[in-house]
């Protein structure tokens, strides 16, 4: 690991969100959305991120390519620290990292055609001054995803969920960048198209060499693409390792936890009674003291509630955090 | 778990919808037997038809949709020849249904306890005060915390987790022979789904009322259910008890379906994959609905539907595959 390139690191990457709440917003609240992330992402890698809804992991790829501005904590894409650039030097860094969104309805302006998506990052950056160039770029990336280049003149509202999403993908390399933050990308898809899109993001990484940041809930995906995995709960990473070793071995009793409760799909495997976690995600505008986690861990002790335990490498490329650990 | 005494039957079940476009045939002649206490999955992709198929039964259809074939039968009186009175008796009572969004079935501005006791209070002559009684009762066994407290909070002061357990109370207060849950757990996290999978498995068992599970996940169905259908453009492709299904699976729709999934046990470089997408409804093919899509296809799959051709073993699939006399006939 150490003779990989790192392509994207945070340091202590925090970020609250203040709400108002009752009439003239007299309530007001924190909400912890991400708390203290140290992460590398390394070049060429696809980093998986899960988590359960509200653990941060979204606004952590937010934070990433600062579509967010963190409250703090510094962000270092190739070395450069994103924080301090000025707006024009941001657009400028922001050609080397694009997102994919969830939801391939919401993420395309349904006004305009699937050229003129796709050319839009292509004109705000100026990589092409003539038109003919830019339609055969358009043309070839669409190829590249797997919709016909006929189609270039239709409008999303006239493609499948499965078909949108590949055109929100042309659009995410129309810049050629380095880093791809995927956010959910195929969690809105039927399953028999889900697979199609897998086999895309897999098929395009190798072709050009991409790192990906692939953020999802459902592990099993995760498991498929990620060569290394973080697990978060509640704004902090709880677990951070390669991919295989974490589903074979998890050792932060969250992940123990989150892996037992994934349905496999064979009833010969189908267990009786599972370990399964009970009680609700805390909140995070009223996090638990300590360990965030400990609300519903049942190895859960006194040192637990009054020490946060801090990410370590326990072994190597296996950083966990919990007081478990030290024994 | 399997025996012999089925408790509802579909038979022959037509639902169309009458849209300017045309008629949108959603649900194309299905038929589903539920045993006593059984929890049968029906599985498919958006669009197949499998809420259409919960709605009907519910007859909970908005325009302009309508069933215009088949019987619905439950212990044999045929809901679909019921008036509105004698269908209200049921719907809630013997029959319930929980959605997919707890977020949207719950009425806001309603107490849960208020919602719950509705049920009771329509079908069961018993007082206000035995009717709350039962409704705590209630929450306690399904697993909301401090139920008397909880009795009157209204639903957006609760968890998804929790308003699905509110939903999951809601309907199993009158005892119901069944209760039909389109897509329950799709909503949730992990952790909560496999908590309200469990519970509904626990009061299935403790109850004895059948459950028909709605769901595109095939974990969910391998975790919940006994026997499967599987559906594709309105028709059973499929059906078989669960083991079966998974073992060894037919159809090359539910083929597909199984392994395009990725696993968590193995790793692999290339997922299979169904190409192509769903039929659109007002365009259906002319032989068998998957055939555009199948790698197997030969020349009659797209000229003629097949039958659901049912095997030595029970196992039931609709492929030209199975038919022997179209296999050695030399397609």
């Amino acid at each position: 690991m150490e003779n990989r390139k790192v392509l994207l690191e945070t340091k202590d990457l925090t970020k609250e969100f203040k709400t108002k709440s009752g009439a003239w917003g007299k309530n007001k609240a924190t909400v912890h959305a991400v708390t203290d992330v140290n992460l590398n992402v390394y070049e060429g890698e696809t980093l998986g991120v899960v988590g359960e809804s509200g653990c941060g992991k979204s606004t952590l790829g937010r934070l990433m390519l600062r579509l967010l501005d963190a409250t703090k904590g510094e962000v270092f894409f190739d070395g450069t620290e994103l924080n301090t650039l000025k707006e024009e030097e941001l657009r400028h860094m922001r050609k080397q990292m694009q997102m994919v969104f969830q939801d391939p309805f919401a993420s395309l302006n349904p006004r305009l055609k699937i050229k003129e998506i796709i050319a839009e990052p292509m004109i705000t950056h100026n990589m092409y001054t003539g038109k003919g160039e830019m339609e055969d770029r358009i043309a070839d990336l669409l190829k590249k995803t797997g919709i016909r280049p006929e189609f270039m003149n239709r409008y999303p509202h006239q493609f499948s969920g499965g078909q949108r999403q590949r055109v929100s993908i042309a659009r995410a390399l129309a810049l050629n960048p380095r880093l791809v933050i995927c956010d959910e990308p195929v969690s809105a898809l039927d399953v028999s198209i889900q697979s199609q899109i897998l086999n895309l993001l897999g098929d395009l990484q190798a072709e050009m060499n991409l790192t990906y940041v692939f953020i999802s809930h459902d592990l099993s995906v995760v498991r498929y693409l990620s060569d290394r995995v973080c697990v978060m709960f509640l704004g902090k990473v709880c677990e951070l390792g390669i991919t295989r070793d974490i589903y074979a071995r998890p050792l932060h009793p969250y992940t123990q936890f989150l892996l037992e409760a994934v349905p496999i799909p064979d009833p010969e495997k189908k267990k009786e009674a599972k370990n399964m976690l009970s009680g609700e995600i805390p909140s995070p505008v009223n996090p638990p003291s300590g360990c965030y986690f400990r609300t519903r861990c049942p190895y859960a002790t006194e040192r637990c509630a009054q020490e946060t335990p801090v990410l370590r490498e326990v072994e190597p490329d296996r950083f966990v955090a919990c007081h478990l650990m030290d024994k | 778990m399997i025996n012999n005494d089925s408790i509802f039957e579909i038979r022959g079940l037509k639902t169309q919808f009458f849209t300017s476009k045309g008629v949108v045939p959603a649900v194309d002649g299905v038929d589903i037997t539920v045993r006593k206490g059984e929890a049968v999955g029906l599985v498919g992709e958006s669009g197949c038809g499998k809420s259409m198929t919960a709605m009907s039964v519910m007859q909970l259809l908005k325009k302009p949709g309508r069933v215009v074939e088949g019987t619905i039968k439950l212990n044999g009186e045929d809901l679909l020849k019921m008036n509105k009175r004698e269908i209200n008796d049921i719907r809630g009572n013997r029959i319930s249904m929980i959605f997919q969004e707890p977020m949207t079935a719950l009425n806001p501005v309603y107490t849960i306890g208020k919602q719950a006791m509705e049920a009771l209070m329509i079908h069961q002559k018993i007082s206000k005060e035995e009717a709350k009684a039962k409704v705590i009762d209630m929450f306690a066994k399904v697993g909301i915390p401090e139920p008397e407290k909880r009795f009157s909070v209204y639903p957006h002061q609760l968890s998804g987790g929790l308003r699905q357990r509110v939903m999951i109370a809601m309907a199993m207060i009158c005892n119901p022979e069944l209760m039909i849950a389109d897509e329950p757990t799709t909503a949730l996290d992990v952790t909560i789904e496999a908590q309200i999978l469990y519970l509904m498995n626990q009061l299935q068992k403790e109850v004895g009322t059948a459950v028909i599970m709605i769901t595109h996940n095939l974990g969910v169905v391998a975790e919940s259910c006994d026997y499967v259908y599987v559906m594709y453009a309105g028709k059973i492709m499929e059906e078989a008890p669960v083991k079966e299904l998974f073992k060894n699976p037919l159809h090359p729709y539910t083929f597909g379906l199984m392994n395009s999934i990725p696993k968590m046990t193995e790793v692999k470089t290339h997922l299979y994959t169904i190409k192509g997408m769903v039929p659109n409804l007002l365009n259906l093919p002319q032989g068998c609905r998957f055939c555009p899509r199948c790698d197997k296809a030969m020349k009659i799959c797209t000229m003629y539907q097949p039958d659901l051709y049912e095997l030595e073993d029970g196992h039931k699939v609709r492929c030209f595959l199975y038919n022997k006399e179209v296999m050695e006939s030399g397609k």
